[in-house]
């Protein structure tokens, strides 16, 4: 049996290490055809390196000081913008029937939760954002981007809201109708999900990958399922 | 309705061992992930905001991720897409700016530079008529990136990296031949 191209590609990279890599390197050398194709792909690996370098650009100056400047910068104007909005916030919410102080009132108030209506953020928490939803519902949560790495922890709990959180990375919140979606500009390390037990249906998506399919909670009351992302596969851990 | 999420900021941004280990993976990374989106992008002034924004992006993490150099591409070229899909600059992956010629060597005469040139935009439109994934395969192996870098940052298999990189190839030959009726 001789081995493929993209397998004879890996071995030239020295990337073969899945494979049994002495027993392909053998039997490339003891086959003249497979010996031949191996040396037909190493002119074409150097013919397209010559090809694709006439598209180099000269390296900007930059060094690392620079970056740990424009970080820094970046850094300071949401604190101060988010400094301003809590002083704009604490004024609003001490004045009596201001907006806010009556939104507040109707939010403490336990006939005021509406399914699919978001009813609290935590700016506290920042990753943290909550959607109340009611029995028997179902709910999708979807991260639009591919994670090629990272954690789901999946928490069923005697609570009404769905609470998502996203740990490292740039993660950006929408609501839509029985759907969360995370947007993962950058992919964060970890997911922390909690469901209400009475939801009839849940999902999880990742990218277009479905990796926690619909189940009743009742079959598993009080279960937290940890989903590891590697690569384009993802493994499943359930505690009870 | 949106808010977006911050990373946990452990104290390990002042601390001087990630402050080491940034400094040293900037000296090594930056050049190589510059060099793929130079590439991919036509644009130096893009490919550096966006190798940037990347090393930016992480130094504000706060911390290093497991396979930093993977991470690094991940968000390159998220961020690629991104400008893509929303326009903002116009992707020169076509154009024939000035801005994208190297300075030539004064000992080069004209007639090769013109060459030259003519070569670097059939080039680009050979690139141009391959898939996106394959483009951007083909130019992250030809930076250096490892079948494991890849492999994270475009979501497939590491098993897979080496059939889909000769697909690429032989993909990437075919249009080049095809448009210019000539071999790579």
């Amino acid at each position: 049996m001789h081995p493929s191209d993209g397998t004879l590609l890996a071995l030239l990279h020295g990337e073969a290490s899945d494979l049994p890599h002495g027993a392909l390197s053998k039997h490339v050398s003891e086959c003249p055809p497979c010996f031949q194709r191996l040396i037909d792909l190493k002119k074409d690996e150097a013919e397209q390196a010559v090809v694709l370098s006439l598209l180099d650009l000269p390296v900007p100056p930059v060094d690392a000081a620079s970056i740990r400047k424009r970080a820094r910068r970046r850094r300071r104007v949401p604190t101060l913008a988010a400094a301003a909005a809590a002083a704009v916030v604490t004024v609003a919410a001490a004045m009596p029937n201001s907006p806010l102080r009556v939104w507040l009132r109707h939010r403490d108030s336990p006939a005021a939760s509406t399914p699919g209506v978001v009813t609290s953020v935590h700016p506290e928490q920042a990753a943290t954002f909550t959607i109340e939803v009611s029995p028997g519902d179902e709910f999708t949560v979807q991260i639009l981007r591919s994670q090629p790495f990272g954690t789901i922890r999946i928490t069923h709990a005697d609570q009404s809201f769905v609470s998502a959180r996203a740990i490292g990375g740039v993660v950006s919140y929408r609501l839509q109708p029985a759907r969360l979606l995370l947007d993962n500009r950058a992919p964060a390390d970890r997911y922390d999900i909690t469901l209400p037990r009475t939801l009839r249906g849940v999902r999880i998506e990742v990218g277009r990958r479905e990796v926690y399919p619909g189940k009743s909670p009742a079959a598993a009351p009080a279960d937290t399922v940890t989903i590891t992302l590697t690569g384009n596969s993802t493994h499943q851990g359930m505690q009870q | 309705m949106a808010i977006e999420s911050r990373p946990d900021r452990p104290s390990t941004v002042s601390d001087g061992g990630f402050e080491a280990a940034f400094s040293s993976l900037f000296n090594e990374r930056f050049r190589r992930l510059f060099g793929y989106l130079a590439r991919i992008t036509g644009d130096g002034d893009l490919a550096s905001d966006l190798a940037q924004g990347a090393f930016v992006q992480l130094y504000q993490r706060g911390s290093l991720p497991n396979d930093p150099g993977a991470w690094l591409l991940t968000v390159a070229n998220n961020r690629l897409r991104d400008h893509q899909r929303t326009g903002r600059r116009r992707l020169t992956l076509l154009s024939h700016r000035r801005t994208d010629v190297p300075v030539p060597s004064p000992w080069q005469d004209a007639e090769a530079q013109v060459q030259r040139q003519e070569r670097r935009a059939q080039v680009r439109l050979a690139l141009e008529d391959v898939s996106p994934r394959d483009r951007e395969l083909l130019l992250m192996h030809h930076a250096g990136y490892s079948y494991r870098e890849i492999a994270t940052a475009l979501g497939v298999a590491n098993g897979s990296v080496g059939t889909l990189l000769r697909r690429a190839g032989v993909a990437f030959r075919g249009a080049f031949e095809r448009r210019f009726d000539a071999s790579v």
